[in-house]
């Protein structure tokens, strides 16, 4: 087979793997893009209640934890911030009057 | 033939690299130009002072009937807009009572009728002191930002604070609920008791607080702001809520101290 060909086919091999590459880089980035985040879940503790293992003798055991509901104090952490923002805007509310001609 | 292979091979080589090159480019998100951008938020939503800056200063400098005419529809236009923006906030508000969103509401109103009112009335004044006198009532008559603005933001206040109240009032039953559990079988409940105890107070000791202040702050006018008596009742309206919010924490930091000893 002459050179020129075996250049010419190499070259053109080349290419088409070059361009196969960036595709492949591509449909991965899009993939990454389109992934979203799990949302992450806010757990509340129950305390478990602990039963002591039976042994001879007198048995102690301690009295078992109370699973306690939690009440949503998140939403009132919210509210108090809000509080604080009002004030915020309270104390700058009058800066726009100007002063009176 | 093989000159053509090499041709074809140039161009798709080219073509690749000029793909990597833009790439980045194309991947990145468009920005959508919205009203939080700073260019747009300045040019359409800005009712500071310094709107109507260049209008005084030209007024001043030559103060004819056009150029006064100018600095009135600046202040009124800027007032509207504020006044706008403060009718979302009541209505959005979520935690306004039905009776200070009424009444908000009717102030706003009020102020955007008579400031409507009044441009018309700069807009037909031929004299230049017609034109100061009525210049002059766009801040006596409407003191829109050192009152209605505030009127809107320590009600909303208010109320926030009566529905934190309220929200952990129905904590410390369910609280209550529990250590009463804990009691019968067995548990020492005297700490968790303590803490449901003082966070108890400290939401009493919040609502003690604001207790009358909506209503004294919703009952002041610009007549009140002009003669003094208005802003030490706003000013003490403000301290209450912020030393209600204190409160608020305490109750909360009250309420997770319970859970606590609990477990």
């Amino acid at each position: 087979m002459p050179t020129t060909s075996r250049a010419a086919i190499l070259a053109l091999g080349g290419a088409v793997l070059l361009l196969a590459l960036m595709s492949a880089g591509c449909a991965r980035r899009g993939q990454a893009a389109d992934a979203g985040s799990t949302p992450s879940s806010v757990s509340t503790s129950v305390a478990a209640e602990v039963t002591p293992p039976t042994t001879l003798g007198p048995t102690v055991s301690a009295p078992a934890a109370t699973p306690v509901p939690t009440p949503d104090l998140s939403a009132v952490d919210g509210l108090i911030k809000d509080i604080d923002t009002e004030a915020g805007a309270d104390a700058s509310a009058g800066a726009d009057e100007g002063t009176t001609p | 033939m093989n000159r053509s292979m090499t041709r074809l091979a140039g161009l798709l080589a080219g073509a690749a690299v000029a793909v990597t090159v833009a790439m980045p480019t194309l991947a990145a998100p468009t920005r959508p130009q919205t009203i939080g951008d700073p260019v747009v938020a300045e040019a359409s939503t800005d009712t500071g002072v310094a709107r109507c800056a260049a209008d005084w200063v030209t007024a001043r400098a030559n103060p004819t009937v056009a150029n006064l005419q100018a600095v009135g529809y600046c202040e009124i236009d800027r007032r509207l807009t504020t006044l706008d923006r403060l009718r979302g906030l009541v209505s959005a508000a979520g935690v306004l009572t039905d009776a200070h969103k009424t009444t908000l509401g009717g102030i706003l109103n009020g102020a955007t009728s008579g400031l409507t009112a009044l441009r018309a009335h700069i807009g037909a004044d031929v004299t230049v002191v017609a034109l100061r006198t009525d210049i002059r009532k766009i801040y006596t008559d409407y003191r829109v930002y050192v009152l209605d603005a505030r009127q809107v933001r320590l009600v909303r206040g208010d109320d926030r604070v009566g529905a934190a109240a309220d929200r952990l009032d129905q904590a410390t039953s369910r609280l209550a609920d529990a250590i009463a559990r804990a009691q019968a079988k067995g548990k020492d409940v005297t700490a968790a008791q303590g803490h449901l105890d003082a966070m108890t107070a400290a939401i009493s000791k919040a609502r003690n607080e604001v207790a009358g202040d909506a209503d004294a702050v919703l009952a002041q006018t610009p007549a009140a702001w002009n003669t003094g008596t208005a802003k030490p009742i706003l000013d003490a309206a403000r301290a209450s809520i912020s030393a209600a919010a204190s409160d608020l924490r305490t109750a909360v930091s009250e309420a997770r101290a319970v859970l606590a000893a609990l477990r």
